[in-house]
């Protein structure tokens, strides 16, 4: 077991750099996702720490072990990283069975025949895959495929589990058991785990440890449930949770303790929160962001009136769009209910649930305000 | 405890120092890297250094040439060729008229030939007529058989006695034929559309296949009249596919030499390709180079003109998403003459060409078609003096053996070579993907296929002749046909081979990777075996290509390594075209159980094999 | 400038005739028993030649000696070029080559050392010392001819009837640019221009008016525009020529040799006997070895056998063919009964003279006729 550091890691192809500057620690033992969006480098992270590329700067360690150095030029085969790598494509041998495609790895070990058969059985039955295991992969569905490509990293029994997108080639139920049974594996082994998606959900739920990337820099390191609720910056906001965080446009000024923020035809008075140890400048540009789940409607305290648009049940709770003006929000409420259209409803924020950004920098500026009061704007 | 971040920094010469050792180490032990040097070796070997060679080959003294340039010593530079074919008072001769002939016949035999195909593949696809599928493959027929098949049978049947010999069939039957319709630029354009026209039916036939009929029923769903879904909506749609005929089609026509020197040389009517070949042969070889420049010239001009016009274009044809059955166009009571004027095309095609060569090897005296005429000399007489000179006929005559045996160990060679260096070339260019070295290398292998065969030829015959430094000559040997036979055929095989790699993606070999197998344990048991078909292709289209392949090997063949193409074309050359006629008809036979057999094993089509 | 082009060109001659005689074989200390021994040791040569008939010569000599003649029929330019090629590549290629390319071998292969000159001790003392350097092997008559079941006389007077509209596209020969002899024939022609113009006169009732240098380079000029039919072939001219049942045959230039297949191909062919003022040409036939020759000795026994009877009676047991050897009589049929009486009806051709003109020659052949 061990755990997993990057140093100022920078991989550059030509004048695209596709990770920048990054440092990262995986810990022994966690479940880590590195979660983005497409092209903020998180699959080249995943394959520097596999050694399939070579950063152009930095290094990595794996444990104690120096496996990369740029500096020094330094490189471990991928072989001697002890890491297992599922690839999106699962990667499997066609013209090899699963009992074969799980034994290479060993055989390339040259361990003995009767280890390799005790390996590949023990590998296969974690991933109920005895009776497959004289098939060829043709022969097997996406889901035992995936899970071939499991044991097949499984098998050598790796210190470090990464895996690049491994369910995107799954439909939605399959993936919701793969997913159950990648919690468990992990929970299992206790190995140390990178996993690569774009999916936020997926990144929440089986995740000990979220890393969000951009641009090929990191934006957040964090537990999951606090990712969600305590977003660093505007981007992590937004693409962490669906549907996406409703955000307004404004102006910030201190008034006695109290956050105003006006937007174009509102005023918003926020209580701040006191754990929030920042200073702001009267009239910043600021973004006010709530998620939907966190609006309440026909709330007596602090609310103000918006227009139904339209309202979609989902059977266990109801996506609400409502608009003011050019401004529109989605509201999620855990009832089930048609609304009707064009009714005016008064909407409030659940108390410190309002998140504040710096417009400029997207840096977050509050942990979680509470609303407190609303007025119309007056034209000043 | 974590020991290894402070063990750093030494001095920074030490640093470097060990930097370099270990990425150099790396770089040695890093198979892909190796083999891009190792191939870029091989292409620099039989692509650039004959680039370079003929264009040092067009500015240096020819030993013939010494009793033309007075002083002038054998090796010497000179511009003497240059001037010879673009500023004396034999340029027109030599150049300006080929030049314009070729470009004549290039231009119009693209027409025609994209005429007939469109023609063709619109009601093999899109209509309702009967024997689609055989029809379907009637129509490709013409461009596997050798290119010259149809010149010889038009010979055979339009020949008059203008140049004098033997007429042919008609003027046997006292059809008096006018010179241009037995020689010259007509039955040229006509041979050669004719030979070049499955380029067209084959694209435009697949782009009016995978063309989403959807589009032509939104049309229809909006109110356009079939005139207007006509030009404005299948029209667009196809015509993608028909610019790319119209490039690979005249790019060809550039290179084309057997139909040519057939048909025009008899009333010398000359081309690029038949001038520079007429001047080898007469002992002028520099102006031959400099022809042969001009030529290659051309072809990359044309590249890049499609490239170009295709360019932006190109997005057209890929539509995505499986379309419905397109719907027939019913011919009604059109559909009978159609069937009929069709089927009467590719018998005229097809049949009638080989059936006139056969009857005429049959014909003791050439040009007179009665029964007491008859004779199976040409096939299996002995030696009769009087007769061809005293040669047997071709089924015993050991020359006929020894070019057979030469054709197939040639095909074999350079087609296992071919695909051997194809699943290199693939496998490097996508490993290597994104460095320079990989885009180099993929833009090496598709030069050859800028340069028209003939002009190939005289490149290696120019830097083969003799020996240059290292290089040793390999004239005359039959290594100098291997080697250029399958250089020519390098695009197609890299294609194949990068084709197959690229299917087969990265991923498997990294999975590879990661379980600590060795780079020859991966190609020997994770890429090789799953190479099979995309190895089958790039084996066999160069073989079929090495089997009917005359105008590179014509320049490079030498008594000893006689090949069944060049034995035809001596024959005609000697007048012998009832020997020629039956060595053709002898090819003609196994280059179509070839291309059966291909068809059989790999379940591909023709279509990959015109390197669109 | 031109003449002082051709000075240069004699004199460039003169030197390099002197190097090929430098290069003779002295042949007279060889042992021949022990080159035959040597010869059959060797087993087998190359030999590149213009003739099929060399195939019944080879069968002779691999009879009579039991080694193997492997033979190929190529024309001028290709022997020249592939002797060059083979010596710069070193490779194992011809042995003996024979051509009729006077000026080629004489200002080329021989000075630059790609063949050598080789008389066998076996028949130095019997051919004529002018047949020796290069070796003549044997004279060839190339003569135009006519189809004699249309044209019961000759159809043409003079050879300037050739040029006029009458014969136009209607007179076949092989083509000048690969066949030497024809090239070398026109020089000739050139070199007679004085009695070109003559002929001219004298035919025609008036004097040429000339748009080139001289009445010889005129009629060459005319002949190429004349659309002249080209072959690659003396088999196709005589056949072309001959055939039956045409209505309005040509007339063509081919060696006479080929008057052996009037009955077997059912011709109808006659020469051109009384033409004014030649009715063809004389050309010689010259037989080397190569300098670079893997099969030295059966190279050297090969020369000695074509000299010979045995050797020459592939080609003496027809007419139209006359060994240099004079132990070898003219064939019994011959018209006119041996190479003085050939010789003055026709051109005898001269290397020398060729050199000359030859640069000029190509191009000016290439430019008119179209």
């Amino acid at each position: 077991m061990a755990d997993i550091r990057l140093e100022k890691i920078t991989k550059r192809w030509g004048d695209v750099v596709a990770v920048d500057d990054l440092d990262l620690t995986i810990e022994d033992g966690s479940f880590t996702c590195l979660l983005g969006p497409s092209g903020c480098g998180k699959t080249t992270t995943l394959r520097m720490v596999a050694g399939l590329e070579e950063p152009t700067a930095g290094r990595i360690y794996i444990g104690d072990k120096l496996i990369h150095c740029s500096e020094r030029g330094i490189s471990v085969g991928p072989h001697q990283r002890g890491v297992g790598l599922i690839f999106q494509s699962y990667a499997l041998w066609p013209h090899m069975t699963v009992y074969q495609n799980i034994a290479f790895g060993l055989e390339m070990e040259k361990m003995n025949k009767a280890t390799i058969e005790t390996r590949v059985r023990e590998a296969a039955s974690w991933m109920q895959l005895e009776e497959y295991l004289h098939r060829y992969p043709s022969e097997l569905s996406g889901g035992q495929q995936q899970r071939v490509a499991l044991a097949r990293s499984l098998a050598p029994q790796p210190d470090c589990l990464l895996m690049d997108e491994p369910l995107s080639n799954l439909d939605a139920k399959l993936r919701l058991d793969m997913r159950t049974e990648l919690k468990r594996i992990h929970a299992m082994t206790n190995m140390t785990i990178l996993y690569v998606t774009h999916d936020q959900l997926e990144a929440i739920s089986m995740a000990t440890v979220v890393a969000v990337m951009k641009d090929g820099r990191l934006q957040q390191l964090e537990d999951p449930l606090k990712l969600y609720k305590h977003p660093n910056n505007l981007f992590v906001a937004n693409f962490v949770g669906s549907p996406p965080i409703n955000v307004l446009h404004g102006n910030i000024f201190a008034e006695q303790g109290i956050w105003r923020v006006r937007t174009s035809d509102m005023v918003f008075s926020l209580q701040r929160n006191p754990e929030d140890d920042v200073q702001i400048k009267d009239g910043q540009n600021v973004v006010l962001a709530v998620r939907s789940e966190d609006i309440v409607l026909d709330d007596p305290s602090a609310s103000f009136a918006m227009t139904i648009y339209s309202s979609l049940p989902t059977g266990s709770d109801t996506f609400v769009r409502l608009t003011r003006g050019d401004l529109a929000m989605m509201a999620k409420l855990y009832e089930s209910d048609s609304l009707p259209v064009d009714s005016q409803v008064s909407v409030g924020f659940r108390p410190e649930r309002v998140l504040l950004f710096d417009e400029d920098t997207g840096q977050r500026i509050s942990l979680g305000s509470s609303l407190v009061g609303f007025t119309e704007a007056t034209a000043s | 405890m974590r020991t290894t971040t402070e063990q750093s920094n030494q001095g920074k010469v030490p640093l470097l120092l060990e930097r370099t050792w270990n990425r150099g180490r790396r770089v040695v032990a890093n198979p892909p890297m190796l083999l891009s040097i190792l191939l870029l070796g091989v292409f620099v070997y039989l692509i650039i250094v004959p680039l370079i060679s003929l264009v040092h080959s067009s500015v240096t003294l020819h030993s013939r040439d010494t009793l033309r340039v007075l002083g002038g010593k054998v090796g010497e530079l000179t511009n003497f060729y240059f001037q010879r074919v673009f500023a004396s008072n034999i340029s027109e001769v030599l150049f300006y008229q080929p030049l314009l002939n070729t470009l004549l016949i290039s231009f119009s035999m693209s027409a025609l030939a994209i005429s007939i195909g469109c023609i063709l593949a619109w009601v093999v696809v899109r209509t309702d007529i009967p024997f689609k599928k055989l029809f379907a493959s009637a129509a490709v027929v013409p461009f596997i058989l050798p290119s010259w098949t149809i010149s010889l049978a038009w010979m055979t049947i339009f020949k008059n006695r203008t140049v004098g010999g033997s007429a042919g069939i008609l003027e046997y039957f006292g059809v008096q034929l006018p010179d241009w319709i037995s020689y010259g630029p007509v039955p040229i354009i006509i041979c050669m559309a004719l030979h070049y026209y499955p380029f067209t039916y084959l694209l435009v036939g697949s782009a009016l296949r995978d063309f989403d009929t959807r589009l032509e029923e939104a049309a229809l769903v909006l109110g356009a009249k079939q005139s207007i879904i006509f030009r404005r909506v299948i029209l667009a749609v196809v015509a993608p596919a028909i610019l790319s005929s119209f490039i690979l089609t005249i790019s060809r026509g550039i290179g084309s030499f057997s139909t040519p020197v057939f048909l025009g040389n008899p009333i010398n009517y000359r081309v690029l390709s038949t001038r520079m070949y007429a001047s080898l042969q007469t002992g002028s070889p520099g102006d031959a180079y400099v022809i042969a420049i001009v030529m290659i010239l051309l072809a990359i001009l044309l590249m890049f003109l499609s490239n170009k016009v295709l360019g932006k274009r190109k997005s057209f044809v890929t539509i995505t998403g499986k379309a419905p059955k397109p719907q027939l166009f019913k011919l009604k009571k059109l559909r009978i003459p159609v069937t009929i004027a069709v089927g009467l095309f590719l018998f005229c095609v097809i049949v009638v060409p080989l059936f006139v060569l056969a009857a005429d090897t049959f014909m003791r005296v050439p040009g007179v078609y009665s029964l007491d005429n008859f004779t199976l000399h040409y096939w299996i007489g002995e030696s009769t003096p009087g007769l061809v000179d005293g040669r047997p006929g071709i089924l015993r005559n050991p020359s006929t053996w020894a070019a057979l045996w030469n054709s197939v160990k040639l095909g074999i060679s350079a087609s296992a070579l071919c695909g051997f260096f194809g699943i290199l070339i693939g496998y490097t260019v996508v490993r290597m993907r994104g460095t320079r070295i990989s885009t180099v290398l993929d833009q090496l292998s598709f030069i050859p296929y800028l340069i028209p065969s003939i002009a190939f030829g005289a490149i290696y015959l120019s830097l083969f002749a003799v020996r240059r430094g290292p290089i040793p000559s390999l004239y005359g040997s039959f290594l100098l046909l291997i080697l250029a036979t399958m250089a020519k055929n390098f695009p197609f095989a890299a294609k194949a081979g990068s084709s197959a790699m690229m299917q087969l993606g990265h991923e498997v070999e990294e999975a590879g990777i990661i379980a600590g197998a060795g780079w020859f344990t991966r190609m020997r048991r994770l890429i090789l075996p799953l190479q099979r078909s995309g190895l089958l292709s790039a084996v066999m289209l160069p073989f079929i290509s090495a089997m009917r392949e005359l105008s590179m090997v014509v320049i490079l063949t030498t008594p000893g390594t006689q090949l069944l193409t060049t034995l035809t074309f001596q024959y005609s050359d000697y007048g012998f075209l009832h020997m020629s006629n039956a060595v053709v008809l002898l090819l003609v036979v196994i280059i179509v159980i070839m291309q059966f057999i291909l068809q059989k094993i790999t379940g591909s089509d023709l279509s990959e094999g015109l390197g669109g | 400038m031109k003449n002082t082009r051709k000075g240069t060109l004699i004199g460039l001659t003169v030197i390099l005739l002197i190097m090929a005689l430098g290069s003779v074989i002295q042949a007279a200390e060889e042992d021949w028993d022990a080159i035959i021994a040597a010869a059959q040791q060797e087993g087998s040569l190359t030999v590149y030649d213009l003739s099929s008939r060399m195939g019944i010569a080879a069968e002779l000599f691999e009879e009579k000696y039991g080694i193997k003649v492997e033979w190929s029929k190529m024309n001028d330019v290709e022997i020249s070029d592939r002797v060059a090629r083979e010596h710069e590549a070193g490779v194992k290629g011809a042995d003996v080559i024979i051509t009729e390319d006077a000026a080629i071998l004489i200002a080329q292969l021989l000075p630059q050392g790609y063949v050598v000159n080789y008389v066998p001790p076996t028949h130095v003392d019997l051919i004529p010392v002018e047949y020796q350097n290069p070796l003549v092997y044997r004279h060839q008559p190339r003569i135009i001819g006519y189809n004699n079941e249309v044209y019961s006389e000759l159809p043409i007077k003079n050879i300037w009837d050739l040029t006029t509209p009458a014969w136009r596209g209607k007179f076949m020969m092989r083509d000048p640019q690969l066949t030497s002899t024809n090239l070398a024939w026109f020089a000739e022609i050139i070199e007679h221009a004085d009695l070109m113009a003559a002929e001219y006169e004298r035919h025609f009732g008036e004097p040429i008016e000339l748009t080139t240098p001289n009445a010889g380079w005129e009629f060459i000029k005319r002949l190429a525009n004349n659309r002249p039919i080209i072959f690659s072939s003396d088999t196709d001219v005589s056949e072309a020529v001959g055939a039956r049942g045409q209505t309005d045959p040509p007339i063509g230039l081919y060696v006479i040799s080929k008057h052996r297949e009037i009955e077997e191909k059912n011709l109808a062919l006659e020469a051109a006997y009384g033409l004014e003022p030649i009715m063809g040409y004389l050309y010689p036939t010259f037989l080397v070895m190569t300098a670079n020759s893997h099969s030295p000795n059966a190279a050297k026994l090969f020369i000695s056998f074509l000299l010979d009877e045995d050797g020459m009676s592939a080609w003496a047991k027809d007419m139209g063919n006359f060994s240099t050897n004079p132990t070898i009589p003219p064939h019994e049929d011959d018209p006119l009964g041996g190479t003085a009486a050939w010789a003055q009806v026709t051109f005898p051709l001269n290397a020398q003279t060729t050199i000359k003109y030859y640069a000029d020659l190509f191009d000016f052949w290439l430019l008119h006729a179209r």
